[in-house]
């Protein structure tokens, strides 16, 4: 199944964000998505996973399709995602922060279902701790497991790795990778790490000023001049 | 033995069974202890429970504070009332009231649910507006719907005897009907609270952009918690029409309000936070009571001291804001509270255990 993005355009007051963006996403694809910043990477991440209404495009995946989706018609569709700024419920514990997801976007036991997704993450002898006292690393794992209960289809992580020490990183690529081949899903992996990003993605797309500026295999994106540009200049 | 592993019912089965025994733990201490006053002080602990937990079942779920349920309560205080006064009574009272409700003398618990009835379908009715409200909007918003309540109540002279008191409700509250019912209602909101629904929307008032990317809907799971609270509500108010033998609409007003959402807010944001508020409150609000009839500091005499109560409510309610403003028992249930309390002395045992082995 394929997600289609077909000329997205995402205005704020005066700011062009997305500036007709196509994307085409596969499933059981790592696709990075690269950029300077204040290029339009997490605002696209924002209109796909109906936070924001694009001002002009559509989408479509398998036999739907559609201009406008909200939050949560976007998560039962299976796009899923984390957030730059990590967004998770304070005063959960970790247990019950999966179980959120489990609830609303899967069938049967909550609690068993969040207990696999949290073992995914091997989360195991932190399932009572509260989300808001764990590290920073912990809580960036914590929204992939979150990402990860109940359907899904495309995972849209945005810089999970910020903050991340190298080791950590590593936890967080092995992590994603062994996602997509358990459950098949497509990932959106946005990433300022260049090295996670060559390393992990079948593909890569490059944002510049709300325009997609190269695409292609990391050795052809890495050798594009356009890009070599696109980071220089800015 | 893990108390929170297993099936989420399973779990608020167990908290309300164990907030329950505790409130019984109370009730039989004052029947066997207490005088006469303190019974009364007793019943009127049950029933503002009711209420107190009512209302946390929609502002502890959805982060939303509400005003308005001393409206509920009034529903289900007049709605009762009504229905089941003597038509003797009521053929004097309110001579120009409809005729079914004139004539009526209907049993204590039909007529109770008639109140809730009422309650039900106003709260279903606006409730479609409020649940689209957040923060200062919502607060003011059930702040309005309590003044109109007041001001309806107060000018339906024909069937409520406006601002005069209406009287003559037989006195049905017993302290069976407070507990039989404060159980249901600590089962009914536990369930609730923990529910797919309740879990959903507490995400939310944490984060509803991270909740809502979770699947949850925000606005109809407002909605049933709005509701089902306003039900809880109505039958506080039917159980005090009851006690109290006779309501006025100033009963229901920003007092009533004051002293429920005080014992929400000092409690915490769960159903044993609204049982500890609702203790806390009552206790105080008796001590105070008896200090307003005089007390003396010193040389200092204090021979009244009205308004003294209120006084205190405000300060505590500032207080609990700046030092602890998550609430006495934060966000947690009894049997959570039991659990993270095993968890932190096995690990101080084993903390201490490793010190000694160096
Ligand atoms: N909610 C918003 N309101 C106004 N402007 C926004 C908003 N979100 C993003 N922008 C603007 O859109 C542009 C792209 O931002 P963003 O997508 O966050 O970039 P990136 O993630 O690639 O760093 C920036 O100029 C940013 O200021
Ligand atoms: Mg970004």
């Amino acid at each position: 199944m394929h997600l289609q993005a077909n000329d997205v355009v995402m205005k704020f007051k005066g700011v062009t964000a997305l500036d007709g963006v196509d994307m085409e996403l596969r499933k059981g694809e790592i696709v990075g998505l690269i950029g300077p910043n204040g290029s339009g990477k997490t605002t696209f991440l924002n209109v796909l996973s109906g936070v924001f209404t694009p001002t002009n495009g559509n989408f479509r995946m398998g036999d739907r399709q559609w201009s406008k989706v909200s939050l949560r018609e976007a998560a039962r569709l299976g796009i899923r995602r984390t957030f730059q700024n990590i967004r998770l419920f304070p005063s959960f514990t970790v247990m019950e922060t999966v179980e959120v997801a489990s609830a609303w976007l899967d069938k049967g036991d909550r609690r068993e279902n969040a207990q696999i997704a949290l073992d995914a993450l091997n989360f195991g002898q932190y399932r009572d701790r509260i989300a808001s006292e764990l590290s920073y690393g912990m809580q960036r794992r914590l929204e992939i497991a979150r990402a990860i209960a109940g359907r899904l289809e495309f995972l849209l992580v945005d810089e999970p790795t910020a903050g991340l020490n190298h080791g950590e990183s590593q936890d967080i690529v092995e992590v994603l990778q062994r996602i997509r081949g358990q459950r098949g899903c497509g990932i959106v992996l946005i990433d300022h790490d260049l090295n996670v990003i060559m390393n992990v993605c079948d593909r890569v797309i490059v944002l510049a000023e709300g325009k997609i500026i190269s695409s292609g295999t990391p050795q052809q994106v890495r050798s594009d001049p356009k890009v070599i540009a696109a980071y220089l200049g800015s | 033995m893990n108390m929170l592993a297993g099936k989420w019912w399973k779990q608020s089965l167990v908290g309300s069974a164990l907030l329950l025994a505790i409130v019984l733990v109370i009730v039989a201490i004052v029947a066997l202890a207490g005088s006469t006053t303190d019974m009364r002080i007793l019943m009127v602990f049950l029933i503002n429970v009711i209420a107190a937990i009512s209302l946390q079942t929609y502002a502890g779920n959805s982060g939303n504070i509400s005003f308005g349920h001393v409206g509920f309560m009034a529903f289900g205080a007049y709605g009762s009332a009504l229905f089941t006064a003597d038509p003797a009574i009521k053929a004097i009272g309110i001579p120009n009231a409809p005729a079914f409700i004139r004539e009526a003398a209907i049993g204590f618990l039909p007529a109770m649910l008639i109140g809730t009835a009422v309650a039900v379908v106003v709260a279903a009715a606006i409730g479609r507006v409020f649940v689209r409200l957040s923060g200062a909007a919502a607060a003011v918003a059930t702040l309005g719907f309590m003044v109109i309540i007041y001001t309806l109540l107060s000018n339906a002279e024909e069937l409520t005897r406006g601002s005069k008191a209406f009287s003559g409700i037989p006195e049905y509250t017993t302290l069976g009907w407070c507990v039989a019912l404060l159980a249901l209602t600590i089962v009914v909101a536990r369930l609730l609270r923990d529910s797919n629904t309740g879990l959903g929307l507490r995400a939310c008032a944490d984060d509803p952009i991270a909740g809502q990317a979770a699947g949850v809907d925000i606005l109809n799971s407002r909605y049933v918690m709005w509701v089902a609270s306003a039900a809880g509500a109505a039958i506080a108010g039917a159980l005090y029409a009851h006690y109290i033998g006779a309501i006025l609409p100033k009963a229901f007003h920003f007092e009533l309000t004051f002293v429920l959402v005080t014992m929400v807010i000092v409690g915490g944001r769960s159903i044993t936070g609204a049982v500890a508020g609702a203790a806390l409150i009552t206790i105080l609000a008796e001590v105070l009571r008896r200090l307003e009839n005089g007390f003396s500091i010193g040389s200092i005499n204090l021979s009244e001291a009205p308004g003294l109560t209120t006084a205190v409510l405000a300060l505590l309610i500032v207080a609990t804001l700046t030092i602890r403003p998550q609430g006495l028992v934060s966000r947690w249930e009894v049997e959570e509270l039991l659990h993270r309390w095993q968890f932190r002395q096995k690990e101080h045992a084993s903390v201490r255990a490793e010190e000694n082995h160096v």
